[in-house]
């Protein structure tokens, strides 16, 4: 049967017969081996994966019972492989081990910190109820959890691969590449502003010659985001580091949008 | 690994079609949730040639307040998940919500299926249990049309229901009731499945002398399928709740319970700890 | 506490990152072109006669290649038994490679099945769903035989006997320690107490099923085995040379990541000789995956060791003797160590941490109708450990003594090392007493009567536990070993290969299925040589990375594999500052080698100072070297002067149910030392692993056999093992007393937290009934066997 599986944003059409498990057709049909298969009877958590936003047992949901389902597995699960919160804490409490049961783990505390926002270790065990781990004794797996909720909670959420995110990172290349014609004609309205607290400049022309004099002055060596980034639909914040001629600084930048272009662009040093 | 052997696959739009399917294939089985009918294929304890599968039946994924009689309709096809998020927003329901929240683990509660938890006839289902104490009624659709069982009468034996092989569940009626309700559920869960060894849902109404007008206790887990105890529902009716007459009823199985015995726990285990759950919801409700 | 820089510390695990990301490799998510899938048909009785076997209809299904039994295997041998307890007298069926080598198990079935899940066939098709499919069509006509579980029962007259080769079931008979001087002292003692303690079968249950690929490589006649091995060097012995009859050269053993083990994965299984076999015959890789319900029947138990025992003493405290009989259910046959695991492990170890001056141990190991035992987590330690415990328990209540004080008593001091424990095993070192105050401290020890009121008064009955274990680690020094009965050595081996471009490679005998390998070996030659870890990758698991390798089993790798990477990390030092000191024209000693900055410099000369890349760099092109062999690489072999000894003491707390008789543990403390350690949050994770292992023992594991025979606790459903909700959060602490035997000075680790838990929790159940006149219960403590102790004493 032809089902058609989203997996990790990717659209699959997979020739499947309907006694195969999801699980079975993610690792063998899709090449997707992170998702493990511990004892296929829904008992063990080894295979869980989201599947429209929620995490399930993979062993225990047949391919066709997905068609046309959105599924995220572990290898969807960080952008260009960067560790998210949740690996980081596995990571630093070495709480991986043999690792098999890893990936699950993985699955079922993003499940978890999608919904509550600070659980507490009874909650965290509860939601790793199953998850059958051999090798940790779940203690380690436990401080992984708690490190990522507190994590998130401290700093704005990350958004990884968001339009606004893009823009900002295309921004911050045009910038540094001194190309400021490219940066004013794709990204700022016609009558677009930028304030800061000592000036304001209005229309692409002015905007062309403020950032020409800006960057004969600084030389952007380079910018580290500091996962602070925020957006609503027509809005977007993010604070920096940068490293430029003058030394290492934070700034920050806001951004409200019109039409998808920048319309109002607030910008600063945060002291 | 371990494979089911082949069977044919079909996801029909409404109900009447599902029951049509099942009506012309013999051994036809319904897909809700699988957590019940999918390790069972696996080990090949069941083979079928055809799974009906009720995912694209939109209207049994509907949980409602029915405006005109105030009763709460739940489609067979809720997830344990959607229902505890609908009881803990939009109706309070203690019992159902508990047992709700004890069923298997996250991802169970996320994928299994309220019609699943009852239609496999698992002596052991957790929902069984409060929704026989909230006089819950199963309304069903086969060829012949659409009828409704009571939820006392929906389970016969142990994995045997109410259903006849064309029919299928449509929704759980839960009615209105009036009055000063206290309700709640607990369980002995089996360590290695979390099943109920034995399970216990309690719904008390009160009147305002603190009197129990209406008692109901349920069980699940325990006996060879999910009953309700009148016997002992009756000894506390028009008395005060802390009574010791029921929790002897209950242990001197007034009711003829025959409490089951397996691996997990003898009879005579299953018999005393229903009386202990009946005790602790006896001190934690009233 | 120690002077080192990089070892112990909590380095993060550089296997973390493939794993979390869902890159690493196991066995089940190898994939090769043309690749072909096996499956097992298993025995579905304990005991039958084999009377016909119909496959023709799955030799005609779609994708079915062929369907092989016994009789297709050609001059293929059984798989051998290489651990034959070595001290007393053992019956084996014969094995045709001779040379006293035992049978163990056939590869596929011969006539008669002898446990519930024996292979008897394999199918061999394009795919694993039709080889499964094939599998189901396939119809055995038995003959039922009468069958025996119970290790006891088989040793009696009439019992079904399991091979003829082997009169009355009787595997060993193997006595420890001084039986007239032992019987004399319980005869002359003032108290007496008997008791019988039984230890039931488990299962290991590693997350991961077992695997494997077999391939045949026509063009060089060479064969490669993936699979999940715990010993890849000893699998690719045991496999050519006693099983296939190949040149060992010719093939080639390798372990993906593999998904935990704790014992079961050291041992050869049927799959393993079928997969290459009959890759050869079909021309093609060939894969075979477990399912749990197989692996639950099949691969190696634990455990099961039914033990009478006899404790005397004087009254005030004294143990004068200790005394042990014990049946142990080795299963239907012998596996690769099973024996000696039986045996040994437990014999010699039922001293514990006491000076008990008389100790007599005798075990009796059973051929019965259940899979065969092996090793499990902590084996023969701790149903050792159960055994001296629960008799000072019984013991001190005998005589009206604090338990605690009965232990101080009878503890050997840490002036007494090393400690001859009068069955056979000497004591390294350690400081028993000092490991057992602190567990008293951090029960707070003093405040359990005043706990056990306040308890009460919620309807719950709390008990507390202490204890105290010594667990033998480090297989070890080879000729000890040999005494014992192992056919083959046990020694450490690693190399280690400075590049002239700075970075290292190091080869180790060991092999990682959860330890981090990677990271706390790389640690041990950082320290030493004072390269940065993400410089140094440590290779292991495969027959040809590492020129030989004993593998991972019972806490070796770090204790006995680390001791040699340290030895050839040193030998390459060595080698460095005598090449330095003809860089800089000076005498040897004039040469400072700076290890916490990696600086090579003449005495008062930093500022000339050269890096080991560079010294690695001459020794490459060797145009102008001192008189020594070129290129900076070392490998040692290493058999360690003695067996190493990890002690440690556990505390728990436990509360009873009243009413239902849960049993849950509110606290758990364990101290242990484990001599030099490699990195902290590691040794953590592995104590937590094991005190874990070890609840699920005491609390919920149980192999469960009818007496047809069937395991009645097949699959997840019915055989519990912990979860995140039924466990506490563990204290550990750590003491460090290094093993004089090697230079690197650490000790076994990754079995401790289990060696000390079942006991302590043994301690702590019978402590909390202790008001109902309770002395012991045997494990699991589920809750209605709790009830019904409480129900009959409440009558």
């Amino acid at each position: 049967m032809v089902t058609k599986l989203t997996i990790n944003n990717k659209e699959f059409r997979l020739d499947v017969e309907p006694r195969h498990s999801l699980a079975h057709t993610i690792r063998e049909k899709v090449g997707l081996t992170g998702t493990k298969i511990g004892c296929d009877s829904g008992q063990c958590g080894s295979c869980i994966v989201m599947l429209d936003g929620k995490s399930v047992k993979s062993c225990m949901v047949l391919a066709v019972q997905a068609h046309d389902c959105s599924i995220q597995t572990v290898e969807g699960i960080s952008e260009n492989r960067k560790l998210n919160s949740i690996q980081e804490g596995l990571h630093k409490y070495s709480a991986v081990q043999c690792g098999y049961c890893i990936p699950g783990v993985i699955m079922t505390l993003t499940d978890m910190m999608s919904r509550n926002k600070q659980p507490d270790t009874d909650e965290i065990r509860d939601w790793l109820h199953g998850n059958f781990c051999r090798c940790t004794g779940y203690q380690n797996l436990v401080e992984a959890a708690r490190y990522a909720i507190d994590k998130e909670s401290n700093s704005t959420k990350i958004i990884t691969n968001s339009k606004h995110k893009k823009m900002y990172e295309e921004r911050v290349r045009l910038l540094m590449a001194g190309d400021v014609d490219k940066l004013v004609e794709e990204h700022y309205n016609d009558d677009a502003i930028v304030m800061a607290f000592d000036f304001v400049v209005q229309g692409k022309e002015n905007l062309k010659e403020h950032f020409k004099n800006f960057v004969k002055w600084v030389s952007i060596k380079e910018v580290i985001s500091t996962d602070k980034f925020v957006e609503t639909e027509n809005a977007f914040f993010y604070e920096a580091t940068a490293v430029t001629n003058y030394g290492e600084g934070r700034v920050y930048d806001a951004y409200y949008l019109k039409n998808g272009k920048i319309q109002h662009h607030f910008t600063g040093l945060i002291e | 690994m371990s494979f089911p052997s082949k069977f044919d696959y079909v996801s029909p739009q409404s109900l009447e079609e599902v029951s049509a399917f099942l009506y012309k294939n013999e051994g036809a089985k319904i897909l809700a949730g699988g957590h019940e009918l999918i390790p069972l294929l696996k080990k090949r304890n069941v083979n079928t040639g055809l799974l009906v599968d009720l995912k694209n039946i939109k209207s049994l994924k509907q949980i409602r307040i029915n405006e005109e009689d105030n009763s709460l309709v739940i489609g067979s096809m809720v997830s344990c998940d959607d229902l505890i998020s609908f009881l803990d927003h939009e109706y309070s329901c203690p019992a159902l919500m508990q047992a709700a929240k004890s069923v298997g683990d996250a991802q169970v509660r996320n994928w299994t299926t309220i019609g699943g938890n009852i239609a496999s006839g698992n002596p052991a289902a957790d929902l069984a249990a409060p929704l026989q104490c909230l006089d819950a009624k199963v309304n069903l659709i086969g060829h012949n049309g659409r009828r409704e069982v009571n939820m006392d009468q929906f389970f016969v034996g142990p994995f045997e229901t109410a259903l006849e092989k064309d029919e299928v569940i449509d929704s759980i009626h839960i009615p209105y009731q009036e009055g000063t309700i206290l309700s709640g559920y607990e369980k002995i869960k089996i360590a290695a499945n979390s099943y109920p060894l034995c399970g216990v849902a309690m719904l008390l109404v009160k009147q305002e002398s603190g009197k129990i007008q209406d008692g109901r206790i349920a069980i699940t887990g325990a006996s060879i399928h999910p009953r309700r105890l009148y016997k002992a529902e009756a000894l506390i009716n028009g008395r005060k709740a802390n009574s010791k007459r029921l929790l002897l009823a209950v242990l001197e199985n007034h009711d003829n319970v025959m409490y089951l015995s397996d691996e997990f726990g003898s009879s005579e285990y299953r018999r005393h700890m229903t009386q202990v759950l009946v005790e602790n919801l006896l001190n934690r409700l009233v | 506490m120690s002077s080192y820089n990089i070892l112990g510390k909590r380095i993060k695990g550089v296997e973390d990152p493939a794993m979390m990301r869902g890159e690493a490799e196991y066995i089940a998510d190898m994939k090769l072109p043309n690749m072909a899938h096996m499956a097992f048909l298993r025995s579905e009785h304990a005991h039958a006669e084999i009377l016909g076997i119909d496959t023709s209809k799955a030799e005609k299904m779609p994708g079915v290649i062929g369907v092989y039994t016994e009789s297709d295997l050609g001059s293929m041998m059984p798989l051998p038994c290489i651990w034959i307890p070595g001290t007393g007298e053992s019956h084996f069926p014969s094995h045709p490679f001779g040379g006293g080598v035992p049978g163990g198990s056939p590869v596929l079935a011969k006539g008669k099945v002898r446990y519930m899940g024996e292979p008897i066939l394999v199918v061999v098709a394009d795919t694993a769903h039709q080889a499964w499919d094939a599998i189901k069509s396939i119809v055995v006509n038995y003959k039922v035989l009468p069958c025996v579980v119970d290790a006891e029962l088989a040793l009696e007259k009439g019992a079904p006997l399991l091979h003829e080769e082997v009169p009355s079931n009787l595997n060993a008979y193997i006595p420890y320690g001084n039986k007239e001087a032992c019987f004399k002292a319980i005869e002359d003692a003032e108290v007496v107490i008997k008791k019988q303690i039984i230890i039931p079968r488990t299962i290991n249950n590693p997350l991961e099923p077992r695997g494997c690929l077999g391939v045949y490589n026509e063009k060089s006649d060479n064969y490669t085995l993936y699979a999940t091995s715990q010993s890849p060097h000893n699998h690719r012995l045991l496999l050519g040379l006693m099983i296939l009859g190949i040149p060992i050269n010719k093939l080639r053993v390798v372990s993906p990541h593999i998904g935990g083990s704790f014992g079961t994965k050291g041992y050869i299984y049927p799959d393993m000789p079928l997969s290459l076999f009959l890759s050869k015959k079909i021309g093609r890789p060939i894969k075979w995956i477990d399912n749990r319900e197989d692996l639950m029947r099949s691969t190696v138990q634990g455990r099961d060791q039914k033990m009478s025992a006899i404790i005397a003493g004087d009254s005030k405290g004294k143990i004068t003797a200790l005394y042990c009989k014990s049946f142990a259910n080795l299963g239907a046959y012998a596996s690769t160590i099973g024996p000696g695991v039986a045996t040994a492990m437990v014999g010699r170890c039922i001293a514990g941490v006491y000076d008990i001056e008389n100790i007599f141990c005798e075990i009796s190991a059973a051929f019965t109708n259940t899979p065969s035992l092996g090793a499990q987590r902590g084996s023969g330690r701790t149903e050792a450990t159960i055994l001296h415990e629960r008799m000072i328990d019984l013991y001190a209540k005998k005589i009206n003594l604090d338990p605690a004080e009965v232990r101080k008593q009878n503890m050997i001091q840490p002036e007494q090392m090393p400690f001859d424990n009068r069955v056979g095993w000497e004591y390294d070192s350690g400081d028993y007493p000092n490991a057992f105050e602190m567990a008293l401290k951090a029960i707070k020890y003093d405040e359990v009567a005043a706990r056990k009121k306040e308890a009460l008064k919620r309807g719950k009955y709390l008990g507390v536990g202490v204890n105290c274990f010594v667990a033998i680690s480090g297989v070890g020094p080879s000729p000890q070993m040999a005494k014992e009965g192992m056919l083959g050595g046990t020694w450490g081996s690693a190399n280690v290969r400075v590049h002239p471009t700075g970075e290292v490679s190091v080869s180790i005998g060991a092999t990682n299925h959860g330890q981090y390998h990677e990271t706390t070996f790389a640690q041990i030659v950082a320290e030493e040589l004072g390269v940065e870890i993400d410089k140094i990758e440590v290779l292991h698991s495969c027959t040809r990375n590492v020129p030989f390798g004993q593998g991972s089993y019972g806490s070796r790798s770090f204790s006995v594999e680390g001791a040699a990477v340290k030895l050839a990390s040193e030998a390459i030092k060595a080698k460095a500052i005598k090449e330095s000191a003809h860089t800089f024209k000076v005498k040897e000693d004039q040469i400072i080698y700076d290890s916490s900055k990696g600086k090579i410099y003449p005495k008062g000369h930093p500022e000339k100072a050269k890096t080991l890349q560079e010294i690695s760099l001459d020794l490459w092109y060797g145009w102008d070297i001192a008189k020594v062999e070129p290129a900076l690489d070392h490998t040692t072999y290493f058999d360690p002067p003695g067996f190493n000894f990890p002690y440690g003491s556990v505390a728990v707390e436990v509360e009873i149910d009243a009413k239902t008789g849960q049993v849950d543990i509110v606290k758990h403390y364990g101290v242990y030392d484990v001599g030099t350690i490699g990195n902290l949050q590691v040794l953590e994770g592995q104590f937590h692993g094991a005190m874990a292992f070890g609840i699920g023992e005491a609390l919920l594991e149980q192999a469960q056999y009818g007496e047809d025979g069937l395991l009645t606790t097949p699959t997840f459903r019915e055989y519990a093992i912990p979860r995140a909700t039924s466990l506490p959060e563990f204290e550990t602490d750590t003491t460090v007393t290094p093993t004089p035997h090697t230079s690197l000075g650490a000790k076994g680790a990754g079995e401790v937290g289990t060696v000390g838990t079942v006991s302590t929790i043994c301690s702590a159940v019978t402590d909390a009934l202790s008001h109902l006149d309770i002395d012991h219960v045997d494990i699991p403590f589920t809750a209605e066997k709790v009830w019904r102790i409480i129900q009959a004493s409440n009558k």
